[in-house]
């Protein structure tokens, strides 16, 4: 099979370009780096099937980083290179074009975000362009689909180009060269958009600006989740989903085993979603109404973000207070992806340069960073006691989050890496962009998590009935109760959430803890060991000994906050 | 050329005037990185923002905004113009 690759800077739209060629979905967000493993999916060559490859956004060939080393050696098997040009920013994508096309692999270009240009007063000459650079240059933009066809259909015949290998020198004055030949621009005033993108990096508003992006982002969330929950989810499972149960329940006999797994305990007689533990009753409504609605709300309002182009900036502002974590404002988005779920968390901190920074923002995502499954429960069994308990533990895993990140970076040896961050202009997100990202998400979310919900019910339920539990409680209760102030229950819950956190805090709701106890219970579960899911990223991306570092302090750090808590509040 | 001699690292420089980068000290890596963005000695560059102490460095060349750490920001040599 014919290989072919997409590539170009990072930012460029290399991703959209692919699901449009390939039908297959690829997460793409306004900022650069988002793919950070390669994708690939196939296509029709010539009525031939290809294999496409979305490979990450790389500026040269000189392999300076990661992303480098790895592009380098896929365009060694390469058939055809699809190098994807922002067209708003010609000067410094030819470079890359111009390096490309000195490897001598057929080549089509696709001068990408084409509406842009030609909206922002750049006007490029396709057909001297093509002449100069020796193959095919089609506009295209990417999120409507415009000019796709015209490129699938060039990448069949694409000439294998001839030029000579330069110097860098050499390049950039062929790049000022060409850019002269093929580019006017016409004079516009000052955008709206970069009124508001000059003022979002400037400390003075842009202090002000983030505060209140966060505001409204957490806004959101709260609302159009609890909205789903209050107007369709917990209806839908009172209404249609409980009679169900009700008849099932009555055709078992109430104090077997079946019972027990599918229902659960009736309390006063009746199912109740969050009490009675059984896979149907409360494994099905901790999923699907209590968290479900959450991550959806979640994942819209940081789909928005991203594609807006926003992080980018809050990555500036966020800087200076980074660096005393060892890290540079750009890991803001490994936390950011981490409040959704862990795992992507983790995955994402592949964008930071060195392993240090890597370790330690892995480390505190997987400890300070509650994903969006933890903080829908969160809010299910504190948010009706008082907000105001809630925001004890975001507070606490907040102070953590700095404190940890702090004594990290002192006592590792190493220096933190200096930012060197692209901001790419403001874009009004595409709602068909949006649309796909959160589909895959949500797809995610019930293939990945919801299994592992349903599981841990699973096993509380055996646990339970082989009297497991009891043991452990006998064991460590005493423990428990003496440094965290908890009743030995909830250790079972603490034990529990190494599988789910959502599941263990709902075990938690239901063993009628005064809200100083589920404060300190809750941001123990959440510091305490990552689940499953998150455990096996953490391992994979850090080794065994980066794990079990990262394990050594997850368990100090968790008692003492444990500890902390108990004895301020 | 309308500069004056008055060269200094690009996180003292002002913000919103052109500044001519004369040169990129320090290891190749960031030279690299720095080159391959578009900045480099003998390109005109405006800073849009400095953060007080030692905070990041946003500025505008070609069609571009970079942000860019203290640490590098100190390494740049630009010229003013006054």
């Amino acid at each position: 099979m014919r290989r072919i690759l997409l590539m170009g800077n990072p930012n460029v739209g290399k991703s959209v370009v692919f699901s449009r060629l390939t039908g297959v979905r690829a997460i793409s967000a306004n900022y650069p780096g988002t793919t950070v493993e390669f994708t690939q999916g196939e296509m029709l060559l010539d009525d031939e099937r290809a294999l496409l490859i979305d490979v990450p956004g790389v500026y040269g060939l000189e392999a300076t980083c990661k992303a480098e080393e790895i592009a380098v050696k896929m365009l060694e098997e390469a058939d055809v290179v699809v190098d994807v040009v922002d067209s708003t920013n010609l000067e410094r994508n030819l470079h890359l074009t111009l390096h490309l096309l000195e490897q001598h692999v057929p080549m089509v270009v696709a001068l990408n975000i084409w509406d842009d240009a030609q909206h922002h007063g750049v006007h490029i000459d396709q057909g001297k362009l093509e002449e100069l650079l020796g193959v095919p240059a089609v506009p295209t933009v990417a999120v409507t689909g415009e000019g796709i066809k015209e490129l699938a259909m060039h990448l069949a015949s694409a000439p294998k180009p001839t030029r000579a290998p330069m110097t860098e020198e050499q390049r950039w004055t062929e790049v000022g060269r060409i850019v002269n030949e093929v580019q006017t621009l016409t004079h516009r005033h000052h955008t709206f958009g970069e009124l508001l993108s000059d003022a979002s990096v400037r400390p003075t508003t842009g202090l002000p600006i983030a505060a209140l992006m966060l505001f409204l982002s957490f806004a959101c969330i709260r609302v159009i989740g609890e909205g789903l929950i209050r107007l369709i989810f917990d209806p839908a499972f009172q209404g249609i989903w409980k009679p169900v149960l009700v008849r099932l329940s009555a055709s078992l006999d109430p104090a077997g085993f079946w019972h027990e797994l599918f229902i659960g305990a009736l309390v006063k007689g009746e199912i109740d979603f969050v009490q009675s533990f059984g896979l149907l009753s409360t494994g099905l409504y901790v999923a699907v109404t209590m968290v479900f609605p959450y991550v959806l709300a979640f994942y819209l309002v940081l789909s928005l973000l991203e594609d807006f182009g926003y992080l980018p900036r809050l990555a500036v502002l966020l800087d200076t207070l980074m660096h005393r974590m060892g890290l540079h404002g750009w890991a803001i988005i490994p936390m950011l992806l981490g409040l959704g779920c862990n795992v992507p968390g983790i995955m994402a901190t592949r964008v930071l340069e060195s392993p240090r920074e890597r370790w330690i923002a892995a480390t505190l995502v997987s400890i300070a960073v509650p994903c969006a499954s933890l903080q829908a429960m969160m809010w299910g069994v504190l948010g009706h006691h008082s907000a105001w308990y809630v925001g004890g533990v975001y507070g606490a895993l907040f102070v953590v989050w700095i404190v940890l990140g702090w004594i990290l970076n002192v006592i590792l040896k190493g220096m933190s890496p200096e930012l060197i961050l692209e901001i790419p202009p403001y874009r009004m997100p595409s709602p068909r962009a949006i649309g796909f990202k959160l589909w895959t998400r949500i797809q995610q979310y019930f293939k990945e998590a919801v299994p592992f919900v349903l599981l841990g019910v699973l096993i509380v339920n055996l646990l339970n009935r082989a009297r497991v539990f009891d043991v452990i409680a006998h064991a460590v209760g005493p423990i428990v109760r003496r440094l965290f102030g908890l009743p030995q229950e909830a250790v079972l819950a603490l034990v529990l959430g190494f599988l789910r956190k959502d599941i263990a805090v709902g075990m938690l709701g239901s063993l009628n803890l005064t809200p100083k106890q589920l404060v300190v219970s809750v941001t123990v579960l959440a510091m305490s060991f990552p689940c499953i899911a998150t455990f096996i990223v953490l391992a994979r991306e850090l080794g065994i000994r980066g794990l079990a570092k990262s394990v050594g302090v997850m368990i100090a750090g968790s008692l003492a906050a444990g500890v902390l808590l108990n004895l301020v509040l | 050329m309308a500069y004056v001699e008055t060269q200094v690292p690009l996180d003292r420089a002002e913000s919103g005037q052109p500044l001519l980068v004369v040169a990129v000290e320090g290891g190749r890596q960031v030279h690299d990185r720095l080159k391959s963005l578009g900045i480099r000695p003998g390109v005109v560059i405006q800073k849009i923002s400095g953060h007080a102490g030692s905070g990041p460095v946003v500025v505008r060349h070609g069609r571009s905004q970079t942000a860019l750490g203290h640490g590098v920001a100190h390494r740049i040599l630009v010229e003013m113009s006054k």
